[in-house]
């Protein structure tokens, strides 16, 4: 055989290998059997990356396959565009992103509540431990029973924020990242520059009882996480899951709170297909 | 000192150990190798083709060629993974790194359909006619002296081009495909350090570079034995 000839059988050799190679990278639509607890195995969903949903389904027992995204709009378009089955994220933010967005509905609920708390800096234990003591004082109360049932109501209507006044009884100020933009747990009213959310209340609440002033600044993720290990502020407001205590004790400088709320994770499918 | 290396070995523990987090980042070398040197040598291919339809004499198909290539240049990587994803393929069944694949060897292929037109345009015209008054046809003429100096002329551009691709497939975390940038994002979303894991990660891509440049030395390696091999057999 010549070499011009071998030559081309190996550039032949090449094409169809590259070939074989983009077919055997596989077929990227999602199935469009509707997702049942029993069928999830092997299923495409979506998460934010290092929300609660992501660590908590990211565990191999659930074989999911797990795509992580860095914005709610990324996610959005790929569940829009079947490229993922479906949107894992907590109940209370599963409510309003249904209500605002018409095409996509809960497609699943977990079958167990996790427990969510607040990340305290670590160098602050008086701190945390006033808030324990609150906490479960204040979960006992008509106010904390009313927050959740109209955090349920904003599947059905933009969540009813309840003005609380923040009473300054010492010199004290309690400084808490939070997050804009985020109903019906912290946003910023547009309307009014007021923040509102049920996060919002709880804190403000809590600064109630210690007669301090409550200063929200608002944050990034990455920021919070950032400005809490320095002990620039004293607690962030995106509640996460328990689960993720031990890697924050692990890192030193964040430690969790007692549990704030109970939430489900939900899964949130496109609504003509499933 | 005992603090610091404590402190070290507290980090590897967390960041690779634990939970078996170094899983994510050998998936993620695989990954990235597996979207660059897919999408290179597509990109070759397609570089090859682009370079060949842009010399055609037929002026139409010429001109289409630039503009298409200009297009894939100017348009950026991300941009351009946006549009296939969820504009050009939104109805198509090919999964996402397929088409993070495609964007990339497309992306790739108009740069080197560049570097392989000035390599060819920088061999002597006279070189060519000189060829054709020997006698040889212009395939002949082309593939026996405009390739080899073409070749010569082209290939530390083309390293470059490989390193290029390398560092954009970074992108495709956009698309929440697990490469070795997302997968120390997702370390760092876990253990809120971000110090190992970008260290390992940045390691991981020069060990990619420095493996990929040492492939194209021994290419080079083997060219010039070949060709002293040849020298040899026609007694110069």
């Amino acid at each position: 055989m010549s070499e011009f000839r071998l030559k081309k059988l190996i550039i032949k050799d090449i094409c169809l290998l590259l070939l074989l190679c983009l077919l055997f990278t596989g077929c990227g639509k999602t199935s469009q059997e509707p997702l049942t607890a029993g069928n999830l195995a092997g299923r495409k969903v979506g998460v934010i990356i290092g929300y609660s949903s992501d660590y908590i389904l990211s565990k191999p027992e659930y074989g999911l396959d797990i795509y992580r995204y860095d914005y709610y709009a990324d996610m959005t378009l790929a569940l829009r565009f079947n490229r993922i089955d479906a949107i894992a994220t907590e109940m209370d933010e599963a409510y309003v992103f249904c209500r605002m967005q018409p095409e996509f509905k809960i497609g699943l609920v977990a079958e167990e509540q996790l427990e969510y708390a607040y990340m305290f800096n670590a160098d602050r234990p008086e701190l945390l431990e006033q808030f324990n003591q609150f906490i479960r004082d204040f979960k006992k109360t008509e106010e904390y029973a009313d927050m959740l049932r109209r955090v349920e109501a904003s599947a059905d209507a933009p969540f009813q924020a309840k003005k609380i006044e923040n009473t300054v009884t010492t010199d004290r100020v309690l400084k808490v990242a939070a997050f804009d933009g985020w109903e019906p747990i912290s946003y910023i009213n547009a309307a009014t520059g007021e923040w509102e959310g049920c996060d919002v209340e709880l804190i403000t609440y809590f600064a109630n009882s210690l007669g301090a002033e409550l200063e929200l600044i608002d944050m990034s993720w990455e920021q919070m996480i950032i400005e809490l290990s320095s002990g620039l502020v004293d607690l962030m407001l995106c509640p996460d899951s328990l689960m993720l205590a031990k890697d924050l004790e692990m890192s030193g400088n964040i430690v969790m709170s007692d549990w704030v709320f109970l939430k489900d994770i939900v899964l949130i499918v496109n609504k003509e297909e499933n | 000192m005992a603090d610091l290396i404590q402190s070290i070995q507290g980090s590897i523990y967390i960041n690779l150990i634990y939970e078996h987090r170094y899983l994510f980042l050998i998936k993620g070398f695989g990954m990235t190798l597996y979207l660059t040197f897919l999408s290179f040598l597509l990109g070759t291919v397609i570089g090859a083709i682009f370079c060949r339809l842009r010399v055609s004499k037929i002026s139409a198909v010429s001109k289409a060629i630039f503009w298409l290539k200009t297009l894939f240049i100017r348009l950026p990587t991300l941009v351009l993974l946006i549009i296939f994803t969820y504009m050009l393929f939104s109805d198509s069944s090919l999964d996402t790194v397929t088409l993070a694949i495609m964007a990339f060897a497309l992306k790739t292929g108009s740069y080197i359909s560049d570097i392989m037109y000035s390599a060819i345009e920088t061999v002597d015209k006279g070189e060519i006619e000189a060829a054709r008054t020997l006698g040889m046809s212009s395939f002949m003429a082309f593939r026996l002296v405009v390739l080899p100096q073409a070749i010569k002329n082209a290939l530390p551009v083309y390293k470059n081009q490989l390193i290029i691709t390398m560092q954009e497939t970074s992108l495709v975390g956009f698309l929440a495909i697990n490469d070795l940038t997302r997968a120390s994002q997702v370390i760092t979303s876990r253990t809120m350090d971000p110090y190992l894991s970008i260290i390992i990660t940045a390691v991981a891509y020069l060990v990619i570079g420095a493996v990929s440049g040492l492939l194209f030395k021994l290419v080079e390696r083997e060219k010039h034995l070949r060709l002293a091999d040849f020298k040899d057999e026609l007694g110069e």
